[in-house]
């Protein structure tokens, strides 16, 4: 079927060099390739989000005292934000608290001494994380370099569409890849780079079909993100600094002219 | 439709039942259960096993106890042993077909050999938090409170812990420490008015029963006053907040404004559609 | 209300399908002109096909907006009287949208305020059971 798209191949009916090329297309282009193509892409999109649910990392756990590490820089980030909802003086009490909790490193997670310097690659948390961001890797390599191979094995070189819009030279390469004319319009586009199109601009789509998808929440808790993994910043330098931030905080309580707002407001 | 549905996903999100009286546990339970054999379309799959859950609980209150085995197996075959929210079931289910102490035993086990080295956010606190209700019947409160305070040490955000040990420092009458207490609460929950609200009851109560009178609990009653109006501010028809406007300002001099406010507000209430709100309000009216 | 915007929507959707069709038959006309006659140079579409299409869309508008339903409520508590505010609806500013809560006697934070993970499940327990032997004896 496919293969008798072979003989429909393009006419340039008119134009002369310089002037708008006007090519006219088989309407059957349309039906054999530029749908195909189009479904393949979409149904590939489906199946990689299906692999890539069946291969996510199940939630990690983390030890106790990691956990209370960084709810305390929560706590602290909490009342930088949230300290206008108390008034002056209880503010100032719990700042010094929590000012001295902090730069003390009270609940800082003792790390063992004698390994000073951790060796990045001997770390099995941070092998993880790199397995099963190869492992997502791989889910989305695979199907687009077999997908790119049956789009240049089947379809190569058929002019497909026209953009509705002008582009520069430039883009010339990209969008007419295995269409050998040299003065071409740019806006006529070849099936591989319908695909790459598609690549692009399918993820809307994605969230259209998949939408429904939310986790099931009663067994699966969000996880807010732990600190101090690879490359980010380590807690006690996060505790230092909002150390420093709590002790130049100015509180604004939300109490001042409440009276005044309130009476405004409703009256 | 979506009436029904809004109420019982309501209620289940809000935990309200664990407030019900029995009448009104039965008639949960059977409304939730027919609701649930009709297989609405609008109920997510979420939904659906939030539902099942609440429908566990009360099966649990209900004394009926077949029931919420039987239900708690569908979980356990959907969902696997390990997560938070089954951990709470099974100790729970322990308490009641077992004893308590195997319900500790269990949980006490689980937190020293998995859940101290390995967990998620929410299972050794969820757990924790069982482990002193459990425990609290066989203890007196200043025991409850230690133990809190050890906890909120561990997990300083939740509020939860806050708000209980709010509570009993209220039932022993110390005022202070509970307001300290719900500080914590509406630090971390930042738009909850229902905090604001509790928290302006407790200082007018510090201001009556502590301060007695002066220029000490004029300052409480102004505080009160304060967490009131940022509670109606926060949310325009709830009622205590108004009924704390209403009786803090008529103590105070020069509030003539806000009291009148709160009198019309609290008037529009009595006025309403919500029953038992417009007896409250009515009664507050009448008190002032 | 839920018959009218149907019957709205229905009648839309055929009027913008239509001028949709009406345009592309047009253009399959204007392909095969000459490049050079007087129509192909100022081609513009037919006047009746834009009417068409602007109206179709703005029925259409009209036909969603018609076919939202009042929201309603029933109380979480007490008896089941439905609740409807006059409302398409909810409110955005947290001070208004908290009206439904209190009117329905709902608690947002109850999560937080009834702490449930502090429930003494045996005195809930014991507390249902005396009012199911109380309510038995009335019964016999």
């Amino acid at each position: 079927m496919a293969f008798s798209m072979w003989s429909a191949w393009v006419l340039i009916t008119t134009g002369s060099a310089g002037a708008v090329a006007e090519l006219t297309l088989d309407p059957k282009l349309k039906y054999w390739v530029l749908l195909p193509i189009s479904i393949v892409m979409v149904l590939t999109g489906i199946l990689r989000q299906y692999i890539m649910d069946l291969i996510a990392p199940s939630t990690k756990g983390v030890p106790r005292v990691k956990l209370t590490e960084s709810q305390w820089i929560y706590k602290a980030q909490a009342l930088l934000t949230n300290g206008s909802n108390l008034s002056a003086e209880v503010f100032q009490l719990r700042k010094e608290q929590l000012v001295e909790i902090l730069a003390d490193g009270k609940y800082l997670v003792k790390l063992n001494s004698d390994s000073q310097a951790p060796n990045p690659l001997n770390d099995p948390n941070l092998s993880d994380s790199m397995f099963s961001m190869a492992k997502g890797n791989l889910a989305s390599f695979i199907p687009q370099t077999i997908i790119m191979w049956w789009v240049n094995h089947f379809f190569a070189g058929f002019v497909l569409m026209k953009l509705p819009f002008p582009l520069t030279p430039r883009f010339k390469e990209m969008l007419q890849s295995g269409v050998m004319t040299a003065d071409l319009d740019v806006r006529w586009v070849s099936s591989i780079s319908w695909y790459f199109i598609s690549v692009l601009g399918l993820n809307p789509v994605y969230n259209l079909l998949l939408s429904d998808t939310e986790g099931i929440d009663i067994g699966v808790a969000q996880q807010p993100p732990t600190m101090g993994g690879p490359g980010e910043p380590q807690p006690e330098a996060i505790m230092k600094s909002l150390a420093n931030d709590l002790t130049i905080a100015e509180n604004e309580s939300c109490f001042d002219g409440i009276e005044q707002r309130v009476l405004e407001k409703y009256s | 439709m979506d009436a029904t549905r809004g109420r019982f996903l309501s209620i289940c999100a809000s935990k309200a039942y664990t407030q019900f009286s029995p009448e009104e546990l039965i008639e949960l339970n059977e409304g939730c259960k027919s609701y649930m054999q009709l297989k609405d379309p609008g109920l997510s799959q979420a939904q659906y096993f939030s539902l099942m859950e609440m429908l566990f609980y009360l099966a649990v209150y209900l004394c009926k106890d077949v029931e919420a085995q039987v239900l708690y197996n569908t979980f356990r075959d959907r969902l696997g042993e390990d997560s938070p929210r089954l951990y709470g079931m099974k100790s729970t289910l322990l308490q009641i077909n077992e004893s308590d102490s195997a319900a500790v035993e269990f949980i006490e086990k689980l937190i020293k050999e998995r859940l101290e080295v390995d967990t998620d956010s929410v299972s050794y606190l969820l757990l924790q938090k069982r482990l002193i209700s459990i425990q609290s019947k066989d203890h007196d409160k200043d025991w409850i409170l230690r133990q809190l305070l050890d906890l909120s040490e561990k997990f300083p955000i939740d509020p939860e812990i806050w708000w209980f040990a709010s509570q009993n420092y209220f039932e022993l009458g110390q005022f202070e420490r509970a307001a300290y207490c719900l500080e914590e609460v509406v630090l971390l929950t930042p738009f909850n008015f229902v905090a604001f609200a509790r928290l302006a009851e407790i200082l007018y109560y510090k201001s009556l029963r502590v301060d007695k009178s002066g220029a000490k609990s004029r300052l409480s009653l102004q505080n009160a006053l304060n967490n009131a109006l940022r509670s109606v501010e926060l949310s325009e028809s709830y009622l205590k907040g108004w009924s704390l406007v209403a009786l803090t300002s008529s103590k105070l001099d020069g509030k003539g404004r806000v009291l009148q406010l709160a009198k019309n507000k609290l008037q529009n209430t009595a006025n309403g559609f919500n029953s038992q709100n417009k007896a409250t309000a009515e009664l507050i009216l009448k008190s002032i | 209300m839920t018959f009218l915007s149907t019957i709205l929507i229905l009648f839309s959707s055929v009027l913008l399908l239509h001028s949709g069709f009406s345009s592309h038959e047009f253009h399959q006309l204007l392909k095969n002109l000459p490049q050079n006659s007087p129509s192909y140079v100022n081609r513009q579409l037919p006047k009746d096909i834009q009417y068409e299409a602007i109206t179709g869309i703005i029925l259409f508008t009209t036909a969603i907006f018609l076919s939202f339903k009042k929201l309603t409520y029933f109380p979480l508590q007490g008896p089941r009287k439905l609740i409807t505010l006059d409302q398409y609806l909810q409110e955005i500013r947290m001070n208004k949208a908290t009206n439904i809560d209190n009117l329905i006697g709902n608690d947002p934070y109850g999560e937080v305020n009834y702490t449930p993970n502090f429930i003494n499940i045996h005195a809930k327990r014991a507390e249902t059971r005396s009012w199911l032997e109380q309510n038995d004896k009335k019964e016999i």
